[in-house]
């Protein structure tokens, strides 16, 4: 994968990979309720949040690569690929823990409730 | 290169270029030449007059509203009146203010802040701008002849549906969403094109100012949110005009998806309207703070991860609709995830503050106003977001009270901010900074001696969009003083607007840079030139205008004989090549007008939108046809 694509992945994924497991388990709650059987929801929920960590650490791969820097406002290719690798790192961080908010009832909640 | 070196300097030459842009960026002249114009300053003046025009409107309805309400059975307006009346002022503030006034003050200060000459698309922008105001006549035709919808401003059916909304007044609601919706269209994709295609060289990603930022975010947010707010409507428009059944459930339609639809733009259109404000309280931050802001990367990414998260709140909307209930916990949680997002962005703002030579000036103001309004509304959020207090408090005044803490907490006083920061560069004067303290400290009692009350009127059940109440219930009291704090509001924006006239007359004479600001618009003549730079900058920092002078940079090598700009790279912003915008053309606004004739017409006869859409195809080939870029005789 070229630079710019592993930086851009870091980026987007975390976000993507959220709005299509809240949109899977979305669209799946009721048939837990009709097969008594919160699995599916599981599944979602476990194979997006394994991919947002490994959107996190492609960006944190790409981060060290470029020096482990703070991005400055210097001009040129490096600090701006610092910012999207950094970005990568903190937007995959902050969407595994949102996926993982919407997990939490998954667990507490009964499939009917 | 370095503009203090080299020919350019050469006061004679430089006068030469200047009378060359002058010529090339001249306005046409006359009634057809008004409309033909295509520059960015003009068409965002003409955004935010308008835009601020509706406001009043808007007011007008709230203080009718508030009228109404002041006394327990009031006779002021019967239900019916009531109705429309709220209806209008919701629809009017969201749609026809909040949205294009943040259009139109992007339109104004994007390709500034960029360095460029004007937006990416100057015709499709001036075409926004008449689509927008086809909107706005439309619907006030339908309030002038008694034809104002009545059905609340997201017009839930079946109570918009054909059996119990008999009449045209839900058609002029669905049909004007699709006017604003096509002018928001048109400025987002403007907006992303320039900001992503014609930054002043130098500005790589990581020097983006944040409110460019921000409205970037917000206008990919249009993008994806405002074709579901036109299928919503286009399908009720449709059961209602061509018999179609998609609400309708004795025919298998679905009302529900209505709802979700609507709310799968609505509740993004609330970050729509915030994110833009949030941009512009960045910018009033750090120039009235005199240092570089906290936290760039946390702000940006909080930017784009609100963004994001803004599309998975909106079933927070529709909790008593009994949909399942781990559906609902979805959406809880997304609801106080995002005040993560939120917070950050604060907490980088109070550290900017904190730690900068703080100027107390007007702006500053509405920014601590801000910050103390929104709060308050983002934590009723917070409460609204779990599902039992939500079905307590659903429908009641509580939400009426949380939703203007966000909308005129989050949104209006950044924006009011954002008018006293960027008056002296719109108008080359300053705005009076007493006076605008006076109205900051009036609009701020007036708004919490108003929406407070509302709090306490919901928590004791009184229900939204009741036209009177009995007397023993006990709102009277709290209801009365909302009606006082609404006057108050209108007090504050008639001081406004005085100062305004009086600071456009007796103001004093700005300059280019009246706050010593980082950003490129004060690089700019006040108010601006057609052409924003006799040459346009490069950037070799993220505050290019805190760099000492003899290092700031600009582009040489451009044609100032025809209207010539940069195209530099999407990332690291490297010149790429020379693009020739369009002259002015009186097209985009014949298109305007045959479009609406289509859309208006389509109301009371399906056949109009094969009219308009036939007069549309004329104007686009008049709009297209191919000629060789304008340049000027030598």
């Amino acid at each position: 994968m070229s630079r710019d694509a592993a930086l851009w992945t870091g980026v987007l994924a975390g976000p993507i990979i959220w709005l299509f497991s809240f949109e899977a388990n979305y669209a799946l709650a009721p048939w837990a309720c009709i097969f008594q059987a919160k699995l599916a929801l599981y599944i979602v929920s476990i194979v997006a949040l394994a991919l947002a960590a490994a959107s996190g650490l492609l960006a944190w791969r790409q981060w060290k690569q470029l020096g482990q820097e703070w991005p400055g406002d210097g001009g040129g290719a490096l600090p701006r690929s610092r910012i999207m690798a950094i970005g990568g790192v903190l937007l995959s961080a902050m969407f595994f823990l949102v996926i993982l908010a919407q997990a939490i009832p998954e667990v507490i909640l009964g499939a009917c409730q | 290169m370095n503009p203090a070196q080299g020919p350019i300097f050469n006061t004679e030459e430089h006068a030469q270029e200047l009378t060359i842009l002058e010529r090339v960026w001249r306005h046409p002249r006359g009634i057809f030449g008004w409309l033909s114009f295509t520059t960015h300053q003009a068409i965002g003046m003409r955004y935010i007059v308008t835009a601020f025009i509706f406001l009043l409107a808007g007011g007008i309805e709230a203080l009718l509203m508030r009228t109404q309400l002041a006394f327990p059975n009031n006779t002021f307006l019967g239900p019916d009146r009531y109705n429309e009346i709220f209806t209008t002022h919701g629809t009017t503030m969201m749609f026809l203010f909040a949205v294009p006034v943040m259009e139109g003050m992007a339109v104004y200060l994007v390709p500034l802040m960029l360095g460029t000459r004007n937006v990416a698309f100057p015709r499709l922008n001036a075409f926004g701008y008449w689509m927008y105001l086809g909107g706005c006549l439309f619907l006030y035709w339908g309030v002038f002849t008694n034809t104002a919808p009545d059905i609340g401003w997201f017009a839930y059916p079946p109570l918009s549906g054909p059996e119990f909304s008999p009449g045209k007044r839900p058609d002029f609601w669905a049909q004007m969403i699709t006017f604003t919706e096509v002018s928001a269209m048109c400025v987002a994709a403007e907006i992303i094109a320039t900001i992503f295609k014609m930054r002043a060289p130098g500005m790589s990603l990581n020097r983006i100012p944040m409110y460019c930022w921000s409205m970037l975010v917000q206008s990919f947010m249009v993008i994806f949110a405002m074709p579901a707010i036109m299928i919503a409507s286009s399908m009720l428009l449709s059961d209602r005009t061509v018999s179609t059944h998609f609400v309708n459930p004795a025919e298998g339609g679905d009302p529900l998806m209505f709802q979700h639809v609507f709310w799968f733009f609505g509740h993004p259109e609330v970050y729509i309207i915030f994110i833009p404000a949030l941009g512009m309280v960045s910018s009033i931050v750090i120039s009235s703070s005199r240092r570089q802001v906290f936290g760039y990367t946390a702000i940006v990414l909080s930017l784009i991860a609100t963004g994001f998260i803004g599309f998975g709140l909106w079933v927070h909307h529709m909790f008593a609709t009994g949909l399942p209930q781990i559906g609902e916990a979805y959406f809880t949680a997304a609801s106080m995830m995002i005040a993560i997002t939120s917070g950050v962005q604060i907490f980088c703002w109070i550290a900017t503050l904190w730690t900068g030579r703080l100027r107390m000036t007007a702006a500053m103001y509405f920014v601590f106003g801000f910050i103390a309004i929104f709060v308050l509304g983002g934590l009723t959020g917070v409460v609204l977001a779990s599902v039992p207090l939500d079905l307590q408090v659903h429908d009641t005044y509580f939400v009426v009270a949380h939703f203007h803490y966000v909308l005129i907490g989050g949104a209006l006083f950044p924006l009011f901010g954002a008018f006293h920061h960027w008056f002296p560069k719109m108008t080359g004067q300053m705005i009076d900074e007493k006076l605008g303290k006076i109205t900051f400290w009036i609009l701020f009692m007036g708004f919490n001696l108003t929406f407070f009350p509302m709090h306490i009127l919901g928590l004791k059940g009184m229900p939204r969009r009741v036209y009177t109440y009995p007397p023993d219930m006990g709102w009277a009291a709290a209801s009365g003083l909302a009606t006082v704090g609404a006057f108050v509001i209108a007090i504050g924006g008639l001081l406004f607007i005085a100062n305004v006239l009086w600071s456009r007359k007796h103001g004093k004479l700005a300059g280019n840079n009246p706050w010593d600001a980082d950003s490129l618009e004060w690089a700019a003549a006040s108010p601006p030139k057609n052409y924003n730079f006799a040459y346009l900058p490069a950037v070799t920092s993220r505050y290019p205008l805190w760099v000492a002078p003899e290092d700031q940079v600009i582009v040489t090598g451009l044609r100032n004989d025809r209207r010539e700009v940069l195209v530099t790279t999407l990332m690291d912003a490297e010149p790429h090549h020379r693009y020739v915008l369009p002259p002015p053309s009186i097209w985009p606004f014949l298109t305007a007008v045959a479009v609406t004739i289509g859309f208006a017409g389509s109301v009371f006869n399906a056949w109009y939108i094969t009219w308009g859409s036939i007069l549309s195809g004329i104007c686009f080939i008049g709009w297209f046809w191919p000629r060789r870029p304008v340049e000027l005789e030598p």
